[in-house]
């Protein structure tokens, strides 16, 4: 087992990981798990490549063009899909709703850099050092460091301030929330806004050192709901640790095994997980809705 | 001017109607009880009230003000505290926590907040007993104490429950009934109290309007409506078997 | 749409992204071919009908880039064997069909142009799975089919069908001689666990130790990697790697600039020619190697390019212009001489049998023996019995580097 596996693993888990909040911020208030929120990653890569690369102007022009594109894109996604939702009487219209968006996305992605196989700007740290003989790049380093960061201040924010005990408020019982002066709608809006803007933050933070071409937003979608679901949906510190757990369970596997085991063992944990705690590691049981 | 007014009040739910011209006010400091069997239009008019639906027609004013298109959220920060029926309290949240966010409308205030706590919790001391603990795990009576309470934290102008008695064992029911009382008579607090136990409303409300298939049927003060001969046959000789749809 | 792109003739394919740019484009592009696809039919030259060329890859998705660059230097050949009067009193035209992502597509296009009696030669469909789906239908119609997209697998059995390809056994050899030269003493590969991967890793099996390298193993990847590091560990004391040709390839580049990997790292096939590799991998690709046909291009010096090359890439690039990666400024002419030749050695076969009855072509196809010097690619063309139109000796070994000037390469020495 090699330390180098357990960095890769570590710094695309805490990427997950990020996803994996984000899909759990949405779903909180309105139950949909987004499909479309990849999309928001490769929002940030994006941006890191036009802005960093092409348009050279830098990292803060980089971070403030993120956030002022993923608000609007949140905003955007969150009429395309609860619009659909509220007024579709399908349970499963949230399936359809957040698919739309994300092949829209992925459309408006792929014909904007259609030729393009990786979105990889210039690191934001730029060199590392070496633990233990392995290099680090600090750029690595900076990303886990971010997302451990976000992770811990919106468990904070969750669990100790007024709005954190509105959202799950109203994620528990929305129109019981309402009752209490909660804006619930707003909530929701600015549940997608919020998401959108940590997945895009992720993008452009891991742009760098993976290569995320433009059409691989359902790939991040993808590890971000196994991580979510492993952790227990809903929950932060089940996001960390069901980001962790399928970033590093994939690296070190694949470096001790081999490619196609490392994807293997992480379905099949999940399968394994789903069966002995139904609602993830650190998950609440869930109501039905 | 009356803290409430409802007027000529319709209402529906995809096409059938459930109100037809609905009136009905309640006083700065008065008690009326809501009275009606199931499916007469108690529940529509509270959701009316509380934002959930949007009247095809009629007013609702909340101390003058014409609340009818005002969504949900605002009406409690105008003075609407509710005690929601089934109690609803947040059950993966603490006692403490419940009550905090029934004070969601003074979230910039927290001396307004902490004010508010100390009497809620000092007219219920079980909750501040419990406070630590989480909501779901209350017994029926202690729930629907802290809905009252939350409702409370609002400092509301005018106090709806929608059938606080549901489900209560009848001693708990009377306890309940005698805070809510005190709360009437020794701090002034306005309540419109919707219930299917007609005798004990009527005895607590100043008035009563009785709901059927969507009309006011009778109103008028307690009394009055006590002695009314339909009450009598339905409702209060009724207790019994009541003509409930 | 996709009859209307086989007479296209200049639409400036733009391929550089940018969000504003290339949709402007795309719709540009369309209105463009839509307004000239009327006027551009049925242009008939000297009583005989024209010959026809088919060609079949991906106009449109994400591989694009590779249709459209043998679309357009077919195209180029075309007009040069017109202006000169065409070949068997005859003149050429070219009809495109675009198979997407999708082998479906392709299958249906390959059924379509074989089935059509004025068309002589079809070229393509690229990427093997697309292409081992489609042969077929070639053979059984007796069309004459050139491949330039297709690096593995043997056309020795074929009746109809050629490669203007160098194939992955060819590369490999090269690569094992280059290595060998060096002194490495051991080789690991990284490649998509697909076929070519496959096959590569059972050459590597078969060849290394001839070449006095000890094997170290296959790290096969997936397409959902974001990142090499985890494989390149495993080699990280190998005294050389080598990568993939598609875009895997460049990220096991980052991985090894990553980790500050000193061996050498070679292409198990001619994909690093592409900019793309340049574009993602950045300053790893810096002194990588890669054995491919002549491919002078990034060499800079054009009075060594081969003349007939020459020719034909100056013509593309003055027709078509040049690919810039947007972050690089690497650049690559927008077409792929491999499938100018296609035409080129049909030509010269119909020339030599005296008319375009298939067996006459393919019997003289066989027998070609084209010098390096006349050629579109700049390789000479000697399709034996093999089917291939190149050899051994028309693999070459380049290297990247970056001065200040931009990217370049050089040409090893054999």
């Amino acid at each position: 087992m090699t330390l180098q596996a357990w960095i890769d693993g570590v710094f695309t888990g805490s990427i997950y990981a990020l996803v994996a909040l984000s899909l759990a911020i949405v779903y909180q208030p309105t139950r949909v798990m987004n499909f479309a929120q990849g999309e928001a990653l490769i929002l940030g890569a994006v941006v890191g490549y036009q802005v960093i690369s092409l348009g050279k102007l830098g990292w803060v022009v980089a971070i403030l063009a993120t956030l002022a594109l993923a608000t609007l894109m949140g905003v955007l996604s969150e009429r395309m899909i609860m619009l659909p939702v509220r007024l579709s009487g399908s349970r499963f219209a949230w399936i359809v709703a957040t698919l739309a968006a994300a092949l829209i996305f992925q459309s408006i992605f792929t014909l904007g850099y259609r030729d393009v196989d990786a979105l990889r700007p210039a690191p934001m740290a730029e060199g590392g050092f070496t633990l233990a003989g392995e290099q680090v790049s600090w750029q690595i380093v900076l990303t886990v460091a971010i997302a451990l960061a976000v992770m811990a201040g919106y468990d904070l924010l969750l669990r100790r301030s007024t709005y954190g005990r509105a959202i799950r408020a109203a994620s528990h019982n929305p129109g019981t929330a309402v009752l209490m002066g909660i804006p619930v709608q707003r909530i929701i809006v600015l549940s997608f806004v919020v998401a959108t803007v940590l997945s895009a933050l992720a993008g452009l933070l891991a742009a760098p050192v993976l290569f995320i071409g433009p059409a691989a937003g359902l790939i991040f979608t993808i590890k971000g709901f196994t991580a979510a679901v492993i952790g227990g949906v809903g929950s932060p510190r089940g996001a960390l640790a069901g980001g962790l757990i399928v970033g590093v369970l994939d690296s070190v596997v694949r470096t001790e095994i081999n490619a196609t085991a490392g994807n293997l063992v992480v379905f099949g944990l999940l399968a394994l997980i789903l069966l002995v705690y139904p609602s993830g590691l650190f998950g609440k049981p869930m109501e039905a809705h | 001017m009356s803290l409430l007014e409802i007027t000529a009040l319709s209402a529906g739910y995809g096409g059938v109607q459930a109100l037809f011209g609905v009136e009905l006010t309640v006083g700065e400091g008065e008690f009326v009880a809501l009275l009606g069997p199931n499916g007469a239009g108690k529940s529509t008019t509270l959701r009316v009230l509380s934002g959930l639906i949007k009247p095809s027609a009629g007013r609702v004013l909340l101390g003058g003000e014409d609340i009818t298109t005002k969504p949900g959220w605002r009406r409690t920060g105008l003075g609407l505290g509710h005690v929601p029926e089934g109690r609803q309290v947040f059950p993966d949240h603490t006692v403490l926590e419940n009550l905090q966010l029934g004070a969601f409308v003074h979230r910039r205030s927290r001396t307004r907040r902490q004010e508010l706590l100390d009497e809620v919790l000092a007219l219920f001391p079980r909750l501040d007993e419990r406070r630590e603990q989480l909501a779901g795990t209350l017994s029926g009576g202690e729930a629907q104490m802290l809905a009252v309470g939350r409702a409370l934290m609002s400092a509301p102008r005018l106090l709806v429950l929608d059938e606080p008695s549901l489900g209560l064992a009848p001693l708990k029911v009377a306890e309940l009934f005698g805070y809510i009382k005190r709360l009437h008579t020794e701090r002034g607090l306005s309540v419109l109290l919707v219930e299917q136990q007609a005798a004990t409303a009527l005895n607590l409300a100043d008035r009563a309007y009785v709901l059927e298939r969507g009309r006011v049927a009778i109103s008028g003060t307690s009394d009055a409506v006590r002695k009314d001969p339909r009450v009598q046959a339905v409702y209060l000789g009724g207790e019994i078997s009541p003509a409930t749809g | 749409m996709l009859k209307r792109r086989s007479c296209k003739r200049n639409a400036d394919w733009d391929w550089r992204p940018g969000v504003h740019k290339s949709t402007v484009g795309i719709v540009v592009l369309s209105v463009a071919v839509a307004l000239t696809a009327t006027g551009c039919s049925g242009k008939e030259a000297g009583g005989k009908p024209p010959i026809k060329i088919g060609i079949i890859g991906p106009m449109s998705g994400p591989l694009a880039v590779l249709g459209i660059s043998q679309q357009n230097s077919i195209q180029v050949e075309i007009d040069r064997l017109n202006a000169a009067g065409g070949i068997d009193g005859a003149q050429l035209q070219l009809v495109t069909r675009d198979s997407g992502l999708d082998p479906g597509k392709a299958v249906q296009a390959a059924t379509e142009l074989a089935g059509d009696q004025q068309i002589k030669l079809v070229v393509g469909p690229s990427l093997t799975a697309f292409y081992n789906a489609a042969k077929g239908v070639f053979e059984q119609n007796k069309k004459i089919n050139c491949q330039p997209g297709v690096a593995s697998g043997s056309f020795a059995e074929l009746g109809y069908g050629f490669r203007s390809q160098d194939a992955t056994e060819l590369d490999v050899a090269k690569a094992l001689g280059y290595l060998k030269s060096k002194g490495a003493k051991n080789v690991g590969l990284i490649y998509e666990g697909d076929d070519t991967g496959k096959s590569v890793d059972a050459i590597l099996a078969k060849e290394a130790a001839g070449a006095g390298l000890t094997y170290l193993g296959f790290q096969s990847t997936r397409p959902d990697d974001q990142s090499h590091s985890a494989y390149m560990d495993a080699f990280k004391d190998a005294e050389a790697i080598f990568y993939s040709s598609n875009v895997g390839g460049a990220k096991t580049l980052a991985a090894a600039g990553a980790a500050g990997y000193k061996g050498i790292l070679i292409g198990a096939g001619s994909g690093a020619q592409n900019i793309s590799f340049i574009e993602g991998a950045g300053d790893a690709a810096r002194g990588i190697v890669f054995p491919a046909p002549n491919y002078q291009y990034p060499t800079r010096d054009r009075e060594q390019w081969r003349p007939g090359y020459r020719k034909h890439i100056e013509a593309v690039e003055q027709k078509y212009g040049v690919n810039t990666g947007p972050k690089t400024g690497a650049t690559s002419p927008k077409g792929t001489a491999l499938a100018a030749d296609c035409v080129f050695a049909y030509a010269e076969a119909v020339k030599a049998a005296g008319g375009t009855d298939p067996d006459k072509v393919a019997a003289a196809m066989e027998k070609l023996d084209l010098a390096a010097d006349t050629t579109p690619s700049g390789n000479a063309i000697k399709p034996g019995q093999a089917h291939e139109f190149y050899g051994e000796q028309d693999i070459r070994l380049y290297q990247w580097d970056k001065d200040d000037k931009g990217w370049f390469t050089r040409e090893l020495p054999n």
